[in-house]
């Protein structure tokens, strides 16, 4: 069996995407299942580039590539479910997320401004509508991703949870005072909420941010301002192991991205049986999240990000048990590569 | 809530734990913290790019593709002439912008050329410090093995040539004092709970090392001596106001009476004694332990396949690794009661002693998973 798995590459930016479809591309190697994966470059702008990139995929006929005729395609981003396959299964990791959810924010204020944008708009929503619908199966990665997809596109799908990469690697240690938060430093992950209500924060707690991207040199200066320097660390990009060694160690995890679609850092916390604070619109977190069992969930504000931490602090064993709950809580969801291939080549 | 803790938090001391700890979790297992990145060539590059990139900040007039194009002419005209003036004022600043960067692209020559001639030299002192020690060797041994004798006891002194390469040895490979010492508090309940330690049943530690256990009981107010053969080490403990002895372990024993300790440990010991020297070392951990006493063991763990497939042999002074069943066995035999073999489970809260029999070696990571080392604690009947 030939199963291809197409996506886009956006180059020189690396994130949980590549970790998916390396993830699936392992799995199903692991099964025997002859496998590779098939990218065009995207370009989110200008606009026009969207469109071209649309156009691309549209003409793109998977059925026999080179002579090999290929028995399935399992695609993962926009646009790439445009291609042409009789047998193409969709497992969405995000739609274009600026013209759906994020449209009425600060975000896609650019995009919405401009005429150009607002024709963009219409006219993605009418092609995924219409792509989706020529899908064999389609599943999401998330039940955040179905929702929207419910909401926008009004066609129904089935959520499907992966693990994070090197799941078996995670471990726990005895807490040190400082709170985690890895991921790219974008303005949807809002690093600088936990920023700011690091100025609020009263216990003697630390932070740690790592990651690295477009906002580290507005974040720096946040922190400078905020006269955070010698509590707030702003760590740049960190090896895997002294990833895991900082989720092992961290009184707690703090995890509030805007509407974030699936999310590792929640199920990573939870492998590492760290409780994990979240905010009320933090999409995909809210999951595996249960207020007050596994972790915290607060407004989006710092004062209450704050209040949340030092909770945190005080209480240490409380904070213990959560983190203990949402480790038992992540073996309960059974989440494994090995399910998600089962249904995916069903 | 109360909030009067006004300590500051300490954000280096906690990085640097955590680094080392990674460094040391590494795939492979290496407890070499020189190989935890100090710094980062390509992300100090990288900025120093991100820096040149805005040196020439607001020189060009941006797209401005929003406003239609009659606007957009006017737009760009006054945007001209704007970059204009303002050029004009900021030259200075943008020589100094970019003058400071070329300096600090120099400064980074100029260091990769120094730290090179520096280690060149290191080399060569280390060439140098090598044949010296060898020369010694040779002298040493034509001098007669005479007068000298150990410090505590009465057989003649083996050669301390070789002790402080071996203190190295310790150093990069068994991990910092503090790590072992937190690996060592896992024993702590069960020495307590055998009254070891108290007045007329001390502990008594073999090989102890940098004194990391010995440190450990006396900050708990127990009763406790070592004995390593190694020089250096003995120095070490001293220099803690540790007592500690300079000697061979089996004369020390030898000169222990019957049932006069309460505990006897080893830790990371028996891998490096031949067979008939373990069996030797048991039944005088027996004959000097009162009733009730105890013995805890602790050494690198053959069920590991990184420990048994090359991790052990680190130590060229190892001879094999143990099997805990053959451990426990061996010490039963010898007529220690309760023996048995424990694994270190780390996954939960620091260290857990988990009775090797309850490990499930199923697939092929568990060989991978189990802890390095393993522990035999038995007990005098």
């Amino acid at each position: 069996m030939k199963v291809a798995i197409a996506t886009v590459q956006v180059p020189f930016i690396r994130g949980g995407a590549d970790n998916l479809t390396m993830g699936l591309r392992d799995a199903l190697a692991e099964r025997g299942v002859e496998t590779d994966v098939v990218t065009l470059p995207f370009r989110f702008h200008p606009p026009a580039e969207v469109l071209r990139s649309m156009q691309a995929w549209r003409l793109e006929d998977f059925t026999r590539l080179n002579g090999v005729a290929v028995d399935r395609v399992i695609c993962l981003t926009f646009p790439s479910f445009y291609l042409r396959h009789p047998h193409k299964v969709v497992w969405l990791l995000h739609q274009h997320r600026a013209v759906y959810e994020l449209w009425d924010t600060p975000y896609a204020e650019d995009l919405r401004r401009s005429t150009q944008g607002q024709e963009l708009r219409r006219h993605i929503l009418a092609q995924d509508t219409r792509h989706l619908r020529s899908c064999r199966r389609v599943y999401t990665i998330a039940r955040e991703v179905s929702r929207r997809m419910r909401r926008f596109n009004a066609v129904d799908s089935t959520p499907l949870y992966h693990p994070p990469r090197f799941a078996e690697r995670f471990y726990s240690a005895p807490a040190e005072p400082f709170i985690f938060f890895p991921s790219r430093l974008e303005a949807l992950k809002r690093q600088d909420l936990l920023v700011r209500a690091m100025a609020h924060v009263k216990a003697p707690v630390a932070a740690f941010i790592a990651g690295d991207g477009g906002c580290r040199g507005e974040l720096d200066r946040l922190v400078e301002r905020l006269g955070l320097r010698r509590r707030v660390r702003l760590m740049g990009r960190i090896g895997h192991d002294e990833l895991l060694a900082c989720y092992a160690r961290c009184r707690a995890v703090f995890f509030g991205p805007y509407r974030e679609d699936y999310g590792y850092v929640t199920l990573e916390a939870m492998l590492s049986a760290k409780p994990v604070i979240t905010c009320e619109d933090s999409g995909g977190s809210l999951e595996f999240v249960r207020h007050g069992r596994t972790g915290l969930v607060v407004p989006p504000i710092p004062e209450k990000v704050a209040e949340a931490i030092d909770t945190m602090h005080f209480n240490p064993a409380e904070a213990e048990e959560m983190g203990r709950a949402g480790m038992a809580r992540y073996r309960e969801l059974g989440i494994s590569w090995q399910r998600v291939v089962e249904e995916l080549l069903s | 809530m109360s909030h009067s803790d006004e300590r500051p938090v300490d954000v280096e001391t906690i990085m640097t734990r955590i680094r080392q700890e990674a460094a040391r979790r590494a795939v492979g297992g290496g407890a070499t913290p020189s190989r935890a990145p100090a710094f980062n060539r390509a992300e100090l590059f990288q900025t120093l790019n991100r820096a040149e990139q805005n040196a020439r900040v607001g020189t060009r007039v941006p797209e401005m593709n929003r406003f239609n194009r009659r606007v957009r002419w006017l737009a760009r005209a006054v945007a001209r002439t704007m970059i204009y003036l303002t050029q004009v004022i900021t030259t200075p600043q943008r020589m100094f912008n970019q003058s400071v960067i070329q300096a600090l692209h120099l400064t980074v020559r100029l260091q990769d050329q120094q730290i090179e001639r520096l280690e060149r030299s290191l080399a060569e002192v280390a060439r140098g410090l090598c044949f010296q020690q060898r020369e010694m060797e040779r002298l040493a041994a034509g001098v007669p093995a005479a007068a000298e004798t150990s410090a505590c006891g009465n057989s003649p002194a083996p050669s301390h040539l070789l002790d402080p390469l071996y203190v190295a040895f310790e150093d990069h490979f068994r991990g910092t004092p503090q790590d072992v010492r937190r690996s060592l508090e896992v024993y702590l309940p069960l020495i307590s709970e055998s009254g070891a330690g108290k007045p007329g049943r001390p502990v008594m530690d073999l090989g102890c090392g940098r004194g990391e256990w010995l440190a450990l009981l006396a900050e708990n107010g127990l009763q406790a001596s070592g004995v390593d053969s190694n020089r250096l080490m003995v120095q070490a403990c001293s220099e803690q106001g540790l007592t500690a002895c300079e000697g061979d372990l089996f004369d020390q024993l030898g000169q222990t009476a019957d049932e006069s300790l309460g505990a006897v440990t080893a830790f990371h010991l028996v891998e490096h004694l031949s067979f008939d020297n373990l069996v030797r070392l048991l039944d005088e951990m027996l004959r000097v332990l009162r009733p009730g006493g105890l013995v805890i063991v602790e050494t690198p763990n053959a069920r590991n396949l990184l420990v048994s497939g090359g991790d052990f042999y680190r130590d060229p002074t190892h001879r094999n690794p143990l099997h805990p069943d053959s451990l426990a066995m061996l010490a039963r035999s010898r007529g220690f009661a309760r023996a048995e073999a424990y694994f270190l489970d780390v996954e939960v809260e620091g260290r857990r002693l988990q009775p090797a029999g309850e490990y499930r070696f199923e697939k092929l990571m568990d060989y991978v998973r189990v802890s390095r080392d393993f522990a035999l604690v038995g007990y005098r009947p």
